[in-house]
């Protein structure tokens, strides 16, 4: 179109589009190690504590893994601990 | 909030990059095309097993679980569905009522006032897609435009490592919408108010970071939180051409097509100590644009810098968050003058976004908030009949959120918002009375809208 700069009026053909694409997703599949950990949230963000608030202990959520771990929350856990994501499990 | 429509009165881009555009592309298809785990793509209540409240304070707003989830690339796990990776949200019904009706109408098929609109309808996918990968990707039916696009795309690798005993989460996100990727509610894809009525009348002047590019450039950045603390960002955005963006729904006209990569920067620090969580940041975009597409005569530059804070208690039943941001650009208009698009070669606009909420048991939102933007006169860039940028609101808004704990029974993912705001405008195009020289005042456009927003 005239008065377009250059850049606009630019278009890229399919197949340059279909090249990048297959390429990128290339990399994408590469990188992906399955090896590396999903990330967790940190204690300090959930504002973890090693004791129960009330009746909310980790012991009784639904992400708590016994022994000492949690599915969302980083670090060893304290069944006896607490957070402010607590949801109780009724299993 | 989500679908990103052209600004009136200011100039927005066109034009291509392949490599960007095929990026937020390969990746779309690279989702497709990769193996998925059982569970994967559910989205992000149904992935997490979580609550909305956990990442929510009350919805949009997030919570510092939810930036950190957002930021580690959707990926977190802990729930158990199994169903499509899919997300609906609805705006419906709305009602918006101005102090005095809008000549003509206040949109195509709505009369001048007191206008009921189904608003907008989302479709969302993503969340995980390996433990490292996943997507916030939306497309929006708007109601009022009547017309489907593309919406707010964010698509992100991140990955967490020991870095000599301190903590570095780290990723790289690919999007269209300068901000979109961010995690506080200060910055603007983001921030208060979470909705607004299409069919209110809005100031002409706004800064090029506050969604002037949104779902017409293709961005990518790299990030890195440090020992859950320090964050920061940098990238750079390319236009999309006409072609592809016309494909996905959005019209080119009128346009400013960014010249060159605009680069995008974010430095933000967030001290999280017991209920308290506290950030202050600073943000910013800066670049070359051919005004209106045209070069004959050169391109106009801007900088938009940004500062930020947000302070949440997150307490039980109490929450409250105060957010203020503050923007200034400086804006070269030399090409434009010479285009006759702008009376000056060189223009400045400030702009502030101050509001205070409080939430009681995760269930009731009250809200108070200021806007004002304003900055060198210039008739011409702004298309305002006083030439002056000003223009100044007061916003309240009360709001209703029944299931932020979990949906009824029969639909336990079911979330709903529902709201009424008022904003009460002090000055609007420059002036607070004959702001568009047939006689109306700013009182005119005080607006109020009510809502029901639905997601699923």
């Amino acid at each position: 179109m005239p008065g377009e700069p250059e850049s606009v009026s630019a278009r890229f053909s399919r197949r340059s589009l279909l090249r990048s694409a297959v390429g990128i997703t290339g990399i994408l599949a590469a990188t992906l190690n399955p090896a590396l950990a999903q990330p967790k949230i940190s204690k300090v963000a959930v504002n973890y504590q090693d004791h129960p608030d009330g009746d909310k202990r980790c012991d009784k959520c639904v992400q708590f893994q016994p022994p000492d771990a949690c599915k969302v929350v980083e670090g060893t856990i304290s069944p006896q601990g607490s957070c402010r994501i607590f949801i109780l499990n009724r299993a | 909030m989500f679908l990103g429509l052209p600004p009136r009165g200011r100039v927005l881009p066109i034009g291509c990059h392949r490599l960007l555009t095929s990026l937020l592309l390969a990746a779309a298809l690279g989702i497709a095309l990769l193996p998925q785990p059982a569970a994967s793509l559910p989205l992000y209540a149904r992935q997490t097993g979580q609550p909305c409240a956990t990442c929510h304070t009350a919805f949009w707003e997030l919570t510092p679980f939810g930036r950190r989830f957002k930021l580690g690339g959707y990926t977190m796990g802990g729930g158990d569905w199994t169903g499509p990776p899919f997300a609906v949200t609805l705006e419906a019904p709305t009602y918006t009522h101005t102090e005095a009706g809008q000549a003509g109408g206040a949109a195509s098929h709505f009369g001048p006032n007191n206008n009921f609109a189904f608003q907008q309808a989302s479709l969302f996918t993503g969340g995980r897609i390996t433990d490292n990968l996943g997507a916030f990707i939306q497309g929006t039916y708007d109601g009022v435009a009547r017309r489907f696009a593309w919406d707010n795309t964010d698509i992100r690798f991140a990955n967490s490592v020991n870095v000599d005993g301190h903590k570095l989460l780290w990723g790289v996100t690919a999007n269209n919408n300068p901000t979109v990727q961010d995690v506080w509610n200060t910055i603007p894809a983001w921030s208060f108010p979470f909705i607004s009525s299409a069919l209110a009348p809005t100031p002409n002047a706004k800064t090029f970071i506050d969604l002037v590019y949104a779902q017409q450039v293709a961005g990518l950045t790299g990030y890195a939180f440090f020992d859950d603390l320090f964050y920061l960002e940098f990238g750079g955005y390319r236009p999309l051409s006409n072609n592809t963006q016309k494909a996905l729904g959005i019209s080119p006209t009128g346009q400013s097509p960014i010249s060159g990569v605009a680069p995008y920067w974010r430095v933000a620090v967030e001290p999280n100590f017991g209920d308290h969580s506290w950030q202050v940041g600073t943000f910013g975009l800066t670049s070359n644009v051919f005004p209106m597409g045209l070069s004959g005569a050169g391109t106009d530059s801007f900088t938009d810098v940004g500062t930020d804070t947000q302070y949440q208690y997150l307490g039980d039943p109490h929450t409250v968050t105060a957010r203020v941001a503050w923007i200034h650009e400086n804006h070269n208009t030399s090409a434009s003058q010479t285009l006759g698009l702008a009376d000056n070669s060189n223009n400045q606009l400030r702009s502030l976004n101050a509001s205070l909420s409080y939430i009681y048991d995760k269930t009731w939102s009250f809200t108070g908030g200021r806007m004002s933007i304003g900055g060198t006169p210039d008739a011409t860039l702004y298309g305002t009949f006083t030439g002056s940028s000003n223009s100044a609101n007061w916003i309240t808004e009360i709001a209703y959120l029944p299931f932020m704990r979990g949906g009824p029974s029969f639909w336990p993912w079911l979330n709903a918002r529902i709201g009424l705001q008022w904003i009460r405008w002090d000055k609007f195009d420059g002036a607070t009375s004959n702001f568009n020289g047939a006689g109306r005042n700013a009182h005119a456009n005080n607006t109020i809208f009510g809502y029901v927003w639905i997601a699923f």
